[in-house]
């Protein structure tokens, strides 16, 4: 029914237009609008009280409406509009309109045609990744477990900065290391399965699992057999037990601290065991971590006030005691092998830090800028907070600066690509 | 001063500043400068029509001006050198094509922007003897370029009416139009011959008071929605053109025509019902007519004017 009222009413106007109406007011200078007028209603640059105004003279003036339409057109401030709309729906405004403008942005046909194989490149990765930690969960998760405990508890921190940054610099590097040690391990067992084929494989594995067992039983006597390396190593770290044992302190820096020489001497070992056959590198990781698993499973929940590494040094020790030489050689070995990453993590930690605390951060007009890649970042930038971005040519920045004249100062001591928190907001100065 | 135009004051000095801050180039130019013109703008497309607009309001305002282009033709308007290499350079373009678009050829859109620059420098000395220029009237409240192209438009317009008495541009009932004024009187709507004289007579008034009572609803439209049904069926716009136009978009333009329609036919029905007592089945056989009649005027008027007994289409027949 509405559409025949349509149809009819559309008609009725058609025909109503081409009646001739003689609207068109008489060319008095006075009551046209000038080019001004016309120009600045065709760009949509006037208020909207002024709008309505010059609307009704154009309404009933064919001459202004016919010089209005031309700059309209010519203005392309249809597809300004259209810009504007999607524009408006972005999540900086927030109302419900722009949310589903937002979702429709987001499921629109074009976002989904990459967003597609993105995905499932992403789910693929994802499962890849999944898989392949579960088959070292067991052993990285007992150096990540005492080596995050070693993290927590270095933050109250009467150690020295020193030690402390050291004792961090062994936690994360040391595991991100480790992971990398053992992602390496893992993507070298599986190209040298694939790559040396079946019977090299069967061969590794079997040797690994012999070695796991010897390892397990005997400790020492398989080891010595595969790593004739390893034999400084516990020496060096025999060193270190023993001042564990004797001062099972929080503060493990102490503890960590000993080897500034072993931790070259670490080094070297691991520097050569890295250039050992994979399988036989791998096979002496699995039984360490093997035996980490087992060994600090006991002692593994400690509250956190104790000693973290210390524990681990303790457990270590204790173990040491315990077990005897074959394990306390095994112990020392793990704790070397955790021990790898530290001291070049330590050296770099070191050097970052000082770095950070002199040309890493600056301080301009009251507030300190961290070095982030090529820009200096406000210390009191959060990601929850609205970023405006701007470039140092715009007239959006010269008018900041009019604004703000401190802030152009800053921005210009600074100089390069600065993110500074002003007023409640961020601005990305390029 | 007043409060309130202190404040205005104030509102002003701060908001110059701001401009010549963020121009690009400053041309040398001062606050002391640009602050009359900045006063007349301001007058004239604010507080005209909202005389207690906020200092921030102001503020806004003025910081929608574009600073460039003003500063460009207040730096020209003094004479500066440099300015005016700076205009022409950048804007002879925009001109000439502008003076193409409104010209039927080369020649005359050379001249057209000639005469375009001539007005500009202002070689047309008014009466008292000061320099004519139109920059004076530029404000910046729209981009340079659209307001020399308006200044084409119009000054191609005053030409062509020096010329011939029809309007030069187009739109796409000219023809109708002319067809009308030539053979018709008022109305703009004759039917073909009918077999019976009485019904086509009453067609023909039911049709009039129709577009009169029409004519009327329209007229007391507001602003927008007139201008809306004018750029839609007069000047045979697209609804995306005729958003454009009002500053809106498409669907709001769609929206309104819909609204407009229903307003529209409400409000007639209603006259001719009360005023006119008509009935309504009346009414609607009256708006049910415009689609069913003879739409093919010209065609009809030439049968027509041929010879009066040959009935082309029979109306009326239901």
């Amino acid at each position: 029914m509405k559409l025949s009222y349509d149809k009819e009413m559309d008609e009725a106007l058609r025909r109503h237009a081409r009646r001739a109406d003689g609207s068109a007011l008489p060319a008095q200078d006075g009551a046209h609008m000038d080019a001004d007028e016309i120009s600045a209603y065709a760009e949509n640059a006037l208020p909207a009280a002024t709008r309505l105004r010059y609307a009704a003279h154009l309404a009933d003036c064919d001459h202004c409406r016919r010089l209005v339409i031309s700059g309209t057109l010519a203005a392309n401030v249809a597809g300004a509009l259209e810009q504007q709309a999607t524009a408006n729906s972005t999540p900086a405004h927030a109302s419900s309109a722009s949310w589903r403008g937002w979702l429709a942005a987001l499921f629109s046909a074009r976002a989904l045609r990459y967003a597609a194989p993105a995905l499932a490149l992403v789910l693929v990765g994802t499962v890849a990744f999944i898989v392949l930690r579960q088959k070292q969960a067991p052993e990285s998760a007992g150096l990540v477990t005492e080596q995050r405990r070693g993290d927590a508890q270095m933050p109250p921190g009467n150690a020295p900065a020193a030690n402390g940054s050291m004792n961090s610099a062994v936690t994360s590097p040391a595991t991100t290391e480790t992971s990398e040690l053992d992602a390496r391990e893992s993507s070298a067992q599986t190209s040298a399965n694939s790559a040396t084929g079946g019977r090299a494989a069967t061969n590794a594995q079997p040797t690994d699992e012999l070695m796991a067992r010897r390892a397990e039983e005997s400790g020492v006597g398989a080891s010595s057999q595969t790593i004739p390396q390893a034999a400084p190593a516990p020496a060096v770290t025999h060193e270190a037990s023993p001042r564990a044992g004797a001062t099972p302190h929080p503060n493990t820096g102490l503890t960590m601290s000993a080897p500034a020489e072993a931790a070259n001497s670490n080094a070297a070992v691991a520097r050569e065991r890295s250039r050992q056959p994979a399988g036989v590198r791998e096979g002496e990781l699995v039984a360490q971590s093997r035996d980490d698993a087992r060994r600090n499973a006991p002692p593994a929940p400690p509250p956190s006030a104790t000693a973290p590494s210390g524990a681990v040094a303790g457990a270590g020790v204790a173990a040491d005691s315990a077990a005897g030489p074959e394990e306390r050689a095994t112990q020392s070995r793990r704790r070397a092998a955790a021990r790898v990453a530290s001291p070049r993590a330590q050296a770099q930690r070191e050097e970052d830090q000082t770095r950070s605390e002199t040309a890493e951060t600056r301080r301009a007009g009251g507030r300190t800028f961290r070095r982030q890649g090529n820009a200096w970042v406000d210390t009191a930038y959060r990601s929850s907070l609205s970023t405006i971005s701007m470039s140092r040519n715009s007239e959006q920045y010269r008018a900041l600066v009019a604004d703000e004249p401190a802030l152009g100062r800053i921005v210009q001591q600074l100089g390069g690509e600065v993110l500074i928190v002003w007023r409640g907001r961020a601005y990305r100065i390029r | 001063m007043s409060r309130n135009e202190a404040t205005t004051e104030q509102a002003l000095l701060a908001g110059a500043a701001q401009l010549l801050a963020r121009a690009a180039e400053a041309r040398a130019l001062d606050v002391a400068a640009i602050l009359p013109r900045l006063r007349l703008t301001l007058d004239k497309y604010l507080l005209r029509d909202q005389p207690e607009a906020s200092p921030q309001e102001i503020k806004d305002f003025l910081a929608r001006l574009h600073a460039d282009d003003l500063l460009l033709v207040i730096a020209c308007e003094r004479g500066d050198e440099a300015a005016w290499n700076a205009i022409v350079a950048g804007f002879q373009a925009v001109v000439r094509s502008a003076a193409r678009g409104a010209s039927a050829g080369e020649a005359e859109a050379e001249e057209l922007a000639q005469s375009v620059w001539a007005e500009l420098f202002g070689l047309r000395a008014r009466a008292d003897g000061q320099p004519a220029g139109k920059l004076a009237y530029y404000s910046g409240c729209g981009s340079l370029g659209g307001w020399l192209r308006a200044v084409v438009g119009q000054l191609a317009i005053d030409r062509h009416r020096r010329v011939a008495r029809l309007v030069q541009t187009e739109e796409p009932a000219d023809f109708d139009h002319l067809a009308r004024e030539q053979s018709h009187g008022e109305d703009g709507f004759r039917p073909a011959v009918a077999p019976d004289p009485e019904q086509a007579l009453t067609e023909k008034e039911t049709a009039r008071a129709l577009h009169t009572t029409l004519a009327r609803v329209i007229s007391e439209l507001p602003p927008e929605d007139r201008l809306l049904v004018k750029l839609y069926y007069v000047d045979g716009l697209r609804l995306r053109e005729a958003g454009a136009v009002l500053g809106v978009h498409e669907a709001t333009a769609s929206r309104r025509l819909t609204r407009l329609h229903a307003e529209l036919r409400r409000s007639v029905e209603t006259i001719l019902t009360k005023e006119k007592g008509w009935t309504a089945e009346e009414t609607a056989r009256a708006f049910a007519d415009m689609t069913g009649m003879e739409t093919d005027l010209p065609q009809l008027l030439a049968a027509e004017s041929m010879s009066g007994d040959k009935p082309k289409k029979v109306i009326g027949d239901k």
